[in-house]
């Protein structure tokens, strides 16, 4: 009897952990928007078209209005010759100004400057980081894996439950999902956290996962 | 002469020549003595005295100590002992036996040994982390240079690689790039190995020029060395190829070893590179990957090449350095690939790469030369991954 009742209370858990609804990939490919801010040509353009995926490139940064509302999923930004109107540190610059506004805006950053130790800190602000000659295979691998991030809740939920640090919170944080509610998390996030910039990231990655959440029923 | 930059105290004779000594000179009556009976008589160890009263005794085969007098020496008559007692310098018997010898414990190819421990030194030397590192601070204003224009070699670089992708991806059908790679012309293939081997020289630039790479713990990953290996295997399989040269790869390793992985490959692609330099037409060159005990993996590249001679199998790890034979062979070769291994090697892996070469030649095509290099389980920079 005993273990009846385990089993079925297992079974819940299992099935509560795995209901967040699910965008399959040909339509995670379909909604991903990809952005190349490269002032060099980027010559896997065609090639991701080809494979389906909806990508433009600027070859400076010519609307950072529509980079600071988060109008694309994935970023695959150069570090030299963009930017410099932004900041003199260019690429660097850009990627610190995403980082401020929207912590938690996938950028792939990629640069023949992959040599220079003075650009380390460039690269550790990325959330990937290509070889400018690398195959577009590679280039491929990681923007699938960034977009299956960028639209799966579990991974949001997992980053914010790692951000703050109390594996307790998960339930909490599940909760503001479900209900599409960042007010329900605030409390904890002022007691819990006390870096502005952890709490900015939090409540950006929370947003996400509603608007995932909300994204999926609307499908 | 090395016995005249002695500073020996007492004159000697060596030949013919007369050496005056550091505290006693040549009595002005020897120098113009033509009889030279001290160089003449002094045939055994036995001490003299010629007949201006001065002692004379031969220390080695080729020196005698004379031009003084001995303490305590009884002169053969009383007419000399009058003499001398006005004219010559006494050294006390303590101070001539002493002089002597150390005389006796002087090997005259000194210098040939003092320039063989100033090598010695100087190897051990080189050898240091901290020399290399200076070395390095040396090459900083060309380092600033080199950076620019690594920056624009790699621009150009990743133009041809992502261009030639393009083209082999639009041209062939399969059901991954490794299949579409295969079905492409020899020449579309040549492109595509060809950027990818510029990739990693220019990779090997990034540890000569910053060397603090090295210690960077954000740079460690876990990685399979065998994987590795394979990766270059397929990059130089084409070009061994087109050098009718047979390239095997033999072994599996399971092990995986936590470091900086573009370090790690460094020194399997020099291991290859030179290989690939130097191995003659229609020889071959075998690639060992063998998992050890203690969690590392033992990469081994064996072809044949050019003779390393004696003095020089220290030499070849020196920046710039590259050997007498090896020069003749190939013109090529900035003499940095395997300095910079080695550097890498000591400095990441704590684990110097070993060579091997075989004293005779064993076939027309040149002796068969191993480098080896041993991947300890965890590289000591990246202790805390």
């Amino acid at each position: 009897m005993t273990y009846y009742f385990v089993h079925q209370y297992n079974k819940t858990m299992l099935w509560r952990r795995y209901s967040w609804p699910q965008l399959g990939w040909e339509e995670i490919k379909k909604r991903g928007r990809l952005l190349v801010i490269d002032d060099a040509e980027f010559a896997y353009i065609e090639l991701f078209r080809r494979d389906g995926y909806t990508i433009e490139q600027w070859h400076d940064v010519t609307d950072l209005e529509k980079l600071e509302k988060g109008g694309f999923d994935v970023i695959m930004l150069d570090i030299r010759g963009v930017g410099s109107e932004i900041s003199k540190d260019e690429g660097f610059g850009v990627l610190k100004h995403i980082r401020k506004v929207r912590p938690a805006q996938f950028v792939i950053a990629y640069s023949a400057s992959d040599y220079d130790l003075t650009q380390l800190d460039f690269f550790r602000l990325a959330d990937a980081v290509m070889p400018k000659s690398a195959d577009y295979v590679d280039f491929k691998r990681e923007v699938d894996r960034l977009l299956q991030q960028r639209f799966s809740v579990e991974y949001y939920v997992d980053r914010i439950t790692k951000e703050i640090g109390s594996p307790s919170c998960k339930r909490i944080i599940c909760k503001a999902i479900r209900k599409g509610n960042p007010h329900i998390l605030s409390d904890k996030l002022n007691r819990l956290i006390e870096d502005p910039d952890v709490r900015s990231l939090i409540l950006d990655l929370l947003q996400m996962a509603i608007s995932i959440v909300s994204l999926a029923y609307v499908k | 002469m090395i016995y005249e930059k002695l500073l020996f105290p007492l004159p000697i004779a060596v030949g013919s020549t007369l050496i005056d000594g550091s505290l006693y000179q040549w009595p002005d009556t020897c120098r113009r003595c033509k009889k030279r009976v001290c160089i003449e008589l002094a045939k055994t160890k036995d001490i003299g005295v010629c007949p201006f009263g001065y002692n004379y005794q031969r220390v080695t085969q080729e020196v005698i100590v004379a031009g003084v007098c001995k303490e305590n020496y009884s002169h053969p008559t009383k007419k000399w002992r009058k003499n001398i007692k006005h004219r010559a310098v006494r050294v006390l018997e303590s101070h001539w036996e002493k002089a002597l010898a150390a005389l006796e414990n002087f090997h005259a190819d000194l210098d040939v040994e003092i320039e063989k421990w100033k090598e010695k030194k100087k190897r051990e030397w080189f050898e240091t982390v901290e020399w290399q590192e200076k070395f390095l601070e040396q090459l900083r204003p060309e380092i600033e240079k080199g950076l620019f224009q690594i920056h624009d070699y790699k621009q150009l670089n990743a133009q041809i690689a992502q261009n030639i992708n393009v083209i082999i991806e639009e041209k062939y059908e399969g059901a991954n790039f490794d299949e579409k790679l295969k079905k492409a012309s020899e020449q579309e293939k040549a492109i595509y190995y060809a950027t990818k081997l510029l990739e990693e020289k220019l990779n090997v630039s990034k540890f000569l020029y910053q060397p603090e790479w090295l210690n960077e713990s954000s740079e460690c990953r876990r990685f399979g060395v065998h994987q590795m290996v394979m990766k270059y295997y397929k990059i130089y399989k084409e070009m061994f190829r087109s050098k009718s040269i047979e390239f095997n790869l033999a072994g599996i390793s399971y092990n995986q070893v936590v470091a900086n992985p573009q370090a790690a490959s460094v020194i399997i692609h020099t291991f290859l590179d030179n290989a690939a330099k130097y191995a003659p037409k229609h020889s071959q060159v075998n690639v060992y990957v063998e998992d050890l005990p203690n969690g590392g993996v033992q990469v081994l590249v064996e072809s044949y090449g050019p003779r390393i001679l004696n003095d020089e199998r220290e030499k070849i790890f020196d920046p710039a350095y590259r050997g007498r034979v090896a020069r003749k062979v190939s013109k090529e070769g900035t003499g940095f690939g395997l300095y910079v291994s080695q550097f890498i090697a000591k400095k990441h892996f704590d684990s110097p790469i070993r060579f091997e070469q075989e004293p005779r030649e064993t076939s027309r095509r040149g002796h068969l030369t191993r480098f080896i290099m041993v991947y300890p389980p965890c590289a000591p920079p990246c202790k805390a991954f």
